[in-house]
């Protein structure tokens, strides 16, 4: 396109490409402006990751799970981490959480799920229009066995021995078994033979910690709205 | 001094009518780039997304206390005296006009005690269980 006289034309010509060079920069500017802007106030990636911590932080005391991992359920967690239901139900949040044996990988037992489940499918996948997702995969140790019969020949580390006096936290077990260091409050007790252990402080329930590894996924479809 | 011929003076003016092009497309441009995220409506989602983020990570029985002078100026330049924050149904609502204002909801259960300060700028918030 040529919109200058003749004498201009020959050294000054705009051209189709002058143009295009132009648009070509406003779009850019344009689109540069719109993802900054956006990105600027899409907050739900740094929301999934507070519900994430909020999570963690209210199942899990010292590195050890508060609870016991095969009745714990989404009203205990509900309640325990002060979640609403409601907004839980409204599909804009998705907490999961996932156990299994830190030894093994085998699930311990069914995941829990809160809010909308078709959210862990689109954490998967990376696009700005899906929920944004935090993950966090946290080693604890858990109360999974808890019984009566204290076998005392079976005692792990980090395993917890009770009596009439309190918790009582194994320490150490010697390679041949044959000795057991037994805490209380960071405090030695007792090292001893188990049988010995057994006889003199009187076990009576024996809580075998498992080792596992407990992911929380965390999502939030939360963008909020003009009213 | 050597004056400009016809060819030349035409150059000229081909120049500047090319900058007047590039300063009538351009000019708008950044100027839309200059205002973008410092409108009304911009300033009351980033506040009502800050006042749920900090909501959803306090432990109960936390004290906040939040500078909202930008949302006061803003409501006072639309003569708006209503709540500029309000809390209700687990969702923070700020509003700097009559019109419009802008919600976002929060996870958490806490219960929120919330006053706003006027004559220090601050929006007091009082995170209980």
């Amino acid at each position: 396109m040529k919109i200058f006289n003749k004498k201009a034309e020959e050294e000054f010509i705009l051209s189709w490409w002058d143009f295009i060079i132009i648009a070509f920069i406003v779009v850019f500017i344009l689109v540069g402006v719109v993802i900054f802007g956006s990105s600027l106030f899409d907050v739900r990636s740094k929301s999934s990751g507070i519900i994430d911590a909020k999570v963690a932080d209210c199942l899990f005391d010292n590195g050890y799970l508060k609870f016991d991992v095969q009745s714990l359920d989404k009203s205990q967690i509900i309640d325990k981490c002060s979640l609403n239901a409601g907004i839980l139900e409204a599909n804009q949040y998705y907490i999961g959480i996932s156990f299994k044996d830190f030894n093994t990988n085998n699930e311990i037992r069914k995941s829990i799920e809160l809010g909308d489940p078709s959210f862990s499918v689109y954490c998967k996948l990376n696009n700005e229009d899906y929920p944004k997702c935090q993950e966090k995969r946290i080693y604890v140790f858990g109360q999974e066995k808890n019984t009566g019969s204290v076998k005392i020949s079976e005692v792990k580390e980090k395993d917890i021995l009770v009596n009439k006096q309190g918790q009582y936290i194994v320490s150490s077990v010697s390679n041949d078994a044959k000795v057991v260091k037994v805490f209380s409050n960071s405090v030695l007790v007792a090292e001893a033979s188990p049988e010995t252990l057994l006889n003199a402080l009187g076990f009576t329930k024996y809580i075998e910690n498992k080792e596992m590894i407990i992911s929380i996924l965390a999502a939030s479809n939360n963008r909020g709205g003009s009213t | 001094m050597k004056m400009l011929n016809k060819k030349g003076i035409s150059l000229i003016m081909a120049e500047i009518a090319y900058i007047i092009l590039l300063i009538i497309i351009f000019l708008p441009l950044f100027y839309k780039v200059g205002i973008a995220g410092s409108s009304d409506s911009d300033y009351e989602q980033m506040y009502a997304k800050k006042i749920s983020l900090i909501i959803e990570e306090a432990r109960p029985n936390t004290h906040i206390e939040l500078n909202i002078n930008e949302l006061l100026n803003r409501a006072d330049k639309n003569k708006y005296t209503g709540d500029i924050v309000s809390i209700d149904k687990n969702s923070v609502l700020v509003k700097v006009s009559e019109k419009g204002g802008y919600g976002f909801s929060y996870l958490s259960n806490a219960n929120i005690g919330k006053i706003e300060n006027r004559e220090n700028g601050l929006l007091i918030l009082d995170i209980k269980t």
